[in-house]
């Protein structure tokens, strides 16, 4: 049962709102200091060179270039890596491995200057055959990305429970088919930017736009061998992550270099199209799948095959490539299950972390699988779902422990959407015009456990007027935590939000925090908040005990006032209160400090993907109706709908504006967004010519939540935004398949390949209608495996 | 992004902005091409002479023959706003707003729209691109990078004005640096020529379009091929203008289309067309008048078997460089999509 709150819930307004709307939140790019140099670098244009010279020397005679700086000024400290050593450099020695990796940088008077310095820089490269395409990669004699990455194997995960070869031939229907993602943006408005101030003493002050800026702290401190202490990240406004502002990149590297040489502070701000060409992009998976089914129904056993396109470095990829394998684990019960993933270099840009991490692509394959197989065995894509559906108190095969899930009342709650909307869906209008209403669920993690430091912490400070000042380490990227890290703090205090001021992050005294991934803020961060206000709670509580001759235990904080329990007279304001403990006798300092990570999370095995990698999961069913242009071969998706499980949501607004961003972006990846290279270049590296769906693109999203408590999530919360863009994808193709008789295996489906799909196929197009008829099939097949003859 | 180090000037007449322009100058109507070309250094003119301040190209007045004169800097918002609310201009509104999103057409002017310099995914990119490929034709390099071995310019014009003004019989009036003014049809403008798409001097301006008013049976149908339906330039465009006769009897056979036809709409029947003028845009170099296509159209009554033959006649006007966001084949398989959807506006 949910509780009565007063700041948990309910539609309160984000903290940063006022001053986002109005243009005075300040993100890095906006920042300056004075005698402040601008900086940028010179990238690569080849794919795959050996760098044979870089001569700085003409550049540095242009007036008001202070410092050039290239690979052999660098300590050649190697980044990335998880499971294992990284291997990129923030400036190239030796090889660039792909157009855009970062050869030299200049820091100058203004960017003019900057930018005519790099013109200047004098680099000779030996061009090497590029590798661009894993497959072609992998293969024997291929030039290798790496000189000690034989195959170009990035990273391999195998893992296995049960035994899937032998469940296959106990099966009543098994199925294979072949499954392709493309790389797509994580498409953050505001681009890297990076602004570092080194001083006499040695100390290195660094703003940044970053979503977990110890990332950085630790990475800068390597990087240029000093000591961490040494090193001070602050943390702006941040214009959206999405998973690729995790990462030290070499924009941020090269300002703390250039600070360091010139004893200046430097700006580096890339353009956007440097991030789109230069920076990272989610994995391209190649996903080969087979599952088997009981009649019923019953999925038995699953097994795949997955080439992930890491690009040119390892970057976090082993973490990449384990949530790909694990999550054919999740969210449906299956007993035997064998998932072989290998992480390919190639010579283009970096793969990395992007919102959902890796399970989009591989639950794309499967749910999009699940409904083929569905419909061969006559069943219902809901009916499906519900048959297989994890429940609360299971543990997978891997060992994902299920405490709170809601999949089940989700998929009855999109059964009533189905229903409804079948209803009010109007014949087609014209014949050209197909619509088609397609399903599918996710489950996610509230916070992977990570190899290293997983604990969240907060610190509170109680200010003499009854307010507080919140910091924690972990950052707003847009998502809101500010607001719900605040909103926890005052509901634990019994004040208001407004009385919550959210602090920036300033390693100085902001502690150590793992950063913003995983979707673990709420749930670990909130934890943490939560106990920090604790903490000055009973902090308080004593000295209220004394003042109101009460025991502390039996003391409220509500409405800004604190009383005995059932007698509320008795009391007095919370401002008083602390004033109270602050000016008596010797005077108290009310500080509340609080660390939590879920116990007894295993560490990740990264290679097997074995263990129970998160204190929680969330569970979710999408809907999805578009309309198909027959002609032209354009998708509409006409509207939306996410039934969703993430406990109590601390803020229904916030949970609602996640759902329906990730919803909208799951549009992008399944019709319009795609990178296109052309020999390893980057063709469309603008926001025009990489179509991400715009406002005017958005469709209506319908959001309902079920009723769900976490045990263990603050106020029974758990992760919401990240998990849902696992099912736009497959619910989208399902609702093509539903319009026009197709299943699509590869997306993005564009309108040129739904015409020439169409038109190999124009005998099922016509029959939009043949799902109905799927009961005529569903014994067709005494071999028990089949492949779609009428895929694209 | 920083933009190349320039002058700016503000002139308060066409004749002083005329002869402030030279070759290394460019005149700026609005800027969303403009700017963005001279960020990707596609242009560094010495000179950016801002057309904003001058008060005679702005403004949408009638004409003496009850037609309409649009300034050259009025804004696609002011024209698209104005001809909604006058009914027979009303279809050309709907053409204005197929253009890019709401943002950009409250900066982007009637001239700078129809004055667009063409584009190409091989053309229209950063400096490192270039820095491997090195300059293509348009930037007076020897390869085109499009059409390997070819020596002419592929690159697309890509204005959504164009078409729809030439349907409409429009005139230009250009200021030159003398202090006259010529006056050319719309389609005169164009040269045909991917890398100087203009027929204007540096020193030229486009002072204002007048647009014949329409007769009053005229309909008109901009159909326009795009991925997104906000920001994207045409991937290939129909304008079809025509005088309509309102057909005698309701459109027969509507509830009995043809099972062999895909998609097949009976609303595609009934009307009869005269004087119709098609136009392509977006398939190549210059919009492409289209007079054959007008000539197979006159005096005929709108069916399925006329729209199969227009859009044969249509397609096989065009050649397809690969150089837009969607392939040449399916370019090409839509335009006979396109031209039966503006046959099918004609008839409603």
């Amino acid at each position: 049962m949910k509780r009565e709150y007063v700041n948990i819930g309910g539609r309160l307004p984000r903290v940063d709102g006022m001053v986002k709307a109005a243009g005075e939140a300040m993100y890095t790019g906006d920042l300056s200091l004075p005698g402040m140099l601008h900086g940028k670098l010179l990238r690569s244009p080849h794919p795959h060179a050996r760098l044979l010279k870089v001569d700085t020397a003409p550049a540095l005679t242009l007036e008001g270039v202070r410092a050039v700086i290239t690979g052999e000024d660098t300590l050649k400290f190697l980044a990335g890596g998880i499971a294992s050593p990284g291997n990129e450099p923030y400036l190239a020695f030796e090889k660039v491995r792909f157009v855009g990796d970062a050869v030299a940088a200049v820091a100058a008077v203004d960017e003019e200057t900057a930018e005519r310095a790099l013109a200047l820089i004098d680099v000779e490269y030996e061009l090497l055959d590029p590798v661009l395409d894993p497959f072609a990669a992998m293969a024997p004699g291929s030039p290798l990305v790496h000189d000690d990455a034989p195959g170009n194997i990035s990273f391999e995960t195998d893992l296995s429970f049960g035994n899937a070869q032998r469940a296959f031939a106990t099966c009543d229907y098994v199925r294979y088919d072949e499954f392709k993602t493309a790389p797509i943006r994580h498409g953050f408005i505001e681009p890297h930017a990076a602004l570092a101030s080194w001083d006499t003493s040695g100390r290195l002050t660094f703003w940044g736009s970053k979503q977990s800026p110890y990332f950085t702290y630790r990475n800068m401190a390597k990087a240029l061998d000093i000591p961490m202490s040494k090193v001070r990240i602050m943390q702006s406004y941040l214009g959206g992550g999405f998973g690729g502002k995790n990462e030290m990149f070499n924009l941020d590297f090269c300002a703390a270099l250039l600070s360091m040489k010139t004893r200046r502070p430097v700006r580096i701000v890339v353009s956007q199209e440097e991030v789109l060409y230069a920076y990272r992009q989610r994995h391209p998976a190649w996903i080969k799948l087979q599952s088997g089914f009981m009649k019923d129904g019953t999925l038995v056993a699953v097994d795949a095959e997955i080439v992930a396109e890491g690009g040119a470095y390892k970057g976090i990829g082993a973490l990449s490539l384990y949530l790909m394998c694990t999550f054919l684990a999740l969210p449906y019960r299956v007993a035997n299950l064998r998932a072989k993933g290998c992480r390919v270099y190639t010579n283009t840009q970096p793969s990395c972390a992007m919102r959902g991490h890796g399970v989009p692509q591989v639950r794309y394959a499967a749910e999009v699988q699940l409904d083929m197989a569905a419909r061969e065995l006559g069943l219902d894509p809901l009916e499906i779902r519900l048959k297989n559906a994890i429940q609360s108190g299971d543990t997978t095969g891997n060992g994902f422990e299920i405490t709170s899930c809601g999949l089940s009342e989700t998929l009855l709650e999109a059964r009533g959407i189905v229903e409804r909307w079948r209803g009010e869906t109007p014949a087609d209008s014209e014949p050209h015009l197909k619509r088609g209403i397609g399903v599918a669920s996710y489950g996610y993690l509230s916070g992977p456990r990570m190899a290293g430091h997983n604990t969240s912490a907060a610190l509170i400070k109680v200010h003499e007027d009854g307010r507080v000042g919140l910091v924690t380490g972990s950052t707003d990227c847009g998502q809101g935590s500010d607001t719900v890290l605040s909103q926890i703090a005052a509901e634990v205090l019994g004040i208001h939000l407004d009385d919550v001021q959210y602090g920036g992050m300033d390693s100085e005294i902001v502690p150590l925090d793992p950063g913003v991934f995983g979707s673990r803020v709420t749930f670990i961060t909130g934890n943490a908040v939560k106990w920090a206000a604790e903490d000055v709670r009973a902090q308080l509580a004593g000295v209220a005990a004394g003042l109101l001759d009460a025991e502390p235990d039996d003391l409220e904080f509500r409405d800004r006032r604190v009383f005995v329990r059932d007698e509320p007279d008795r009391g007095l304001p919370f401002a008083k209160l602390v004033k109270s403990a602050q000016y008596s006798g010797t005077g108290m300092t009310i500080l509340g400090r609080g660390y939590w990570a879920p116990e007894d999370i295993d560490l990740p095995r990264f290679d097997t993907g074995m263990g129970n990698q998160s204190g929680a999961y969330s569970f979710g069913t999408q809907v999805a109706e578009v309309e198909v242009d027959t002609e032209t071969g354009r998708v509409k998706v006409l509207r939306l709908a996410v039934s969703h499980d993430c406990g109590q949501p601390i803020n229904e607004m916030l949970v609602e504006g996640q759902l329906e961003g990730s919803s909208i972006g799951g549009i992008g990846h399944t019709f319009t967004e795609t990178i296109q290279r052309r020999r390893g270049q980057t063709m469309n590296a603008s926001f025009l010519e990489y179509r991400m769906p715009t406002a005017l693109d958005a469709c209506p999203v319908e959001v309902t939540h079920t009723d769900t408590v976490d045990e263990m999530g603050p106020f029974g919360a758990k992760e919401s935004g990240e998990g849902v863009q696992v099912a736009v994808m497959p619910a989208l193709v399902s609702a093509v398949h539903d319009a026009v008789g197709v299943w699509f295996k590869e997306v993005p489906i564009t309108p040129e390949v739904v015409v020439e799909a169409l038109g190999r196929g124009a005998e099922a197009a016509q029959n939009a209608d043949a799902r109905r008829g799927a009961d005529a099939r569903r014994d067709s097949r005494d071999d028990g495996r089949s492949r779609d003859g009428e895929s694209a | 992004m920083t933009l190349p180090r320039f002058e700016y000037l503000a002139p308060a007449s066409v004749e002083e902005a005329c002869a402030l322009a030279d070759v290394d100058s460019a005149f700026l109507a609005g800027g969303t091409d403009l700017l963005v070309c001279m960020k990707q250094r596609l242009h560094a003119p010495l000179r950016v002479i801002g057309l904003a301040g001058i008060a005679e190209l702005r403004g949408i007045a009638r004409t003496d023959e009850d037609g309409l004169r649009v300034g050259a800097a009025t804004t696609l918002t002011e024209l698209a706003d104005w001809a909604s609310t006058h009914p027979e201009w009303a279809s050309l509104s709907d053409a204005i707003r197929q253009t890019s999103s709401p943002l950009l057409r409250n900066a982007g002017t009637v001239g700078g729209n129809l004055c667009l310099d063409t584009r190409c995914t091989f053309y229209n990119q950063p400096p490192i691109f270039r820095a491997r490929w090195g300059p293509c034709l348009k930037l007076g390099g020897g390869t085109c990078h499009a059409v390997r071995r070819s020596t002419s310019c592929h690159a697309v014009y890509s204005g959504d004005l164009a078409g729809p003004l030439i349907a409409w019989s429009a005139t230009a009036t250009i200021a030159t640096a003398e202090g006259r003014r010529r006056k050319l049809a719309v389609n005169d403008l164009f040269t045909g020529e991917g890398i100087h798409p203009l027929g204007l001097g540096p020193d030229e301006i486009l002072v204002e379009i007048e647009i014949p008013k329409p007769p009053p049976t005229t309909r008109f149908s901009y159909q326009k091929l795009r991925l997104r339906d906000t920001l994207d330039f045409p991937l290939a465009g129909v304008s079809l203008f025509a005088e309509v006769d309102t057909p005698e009897v309701d459109a027969p056979g509507a509830d009995t289309p043809r099972p062999d036809t895909p998609g097949a709409d009976a609303s595609v029947v009934g009307a009869r067309l005269h004087g119709a003028r098609v136009v392509l845009n977006a398939t190549g170099p210059a919009p492409l008048l289209l007079p054959e296509a007008g000539a197979l159209l006159e005096g005929r009554e709108v069916d399925e078997a006329l729209a199969v033959e227009l859009g044969e006649l249509l397609q096989k006007s065009v050649k397809f460089a690969g150089n837009t966001a969607a392939g040449s084949t399916y370019r090409k398989a839509m335009i006979p999509v396109l031209a039966r959807r503006a046959l099918r506006d004609m008839c409603r």
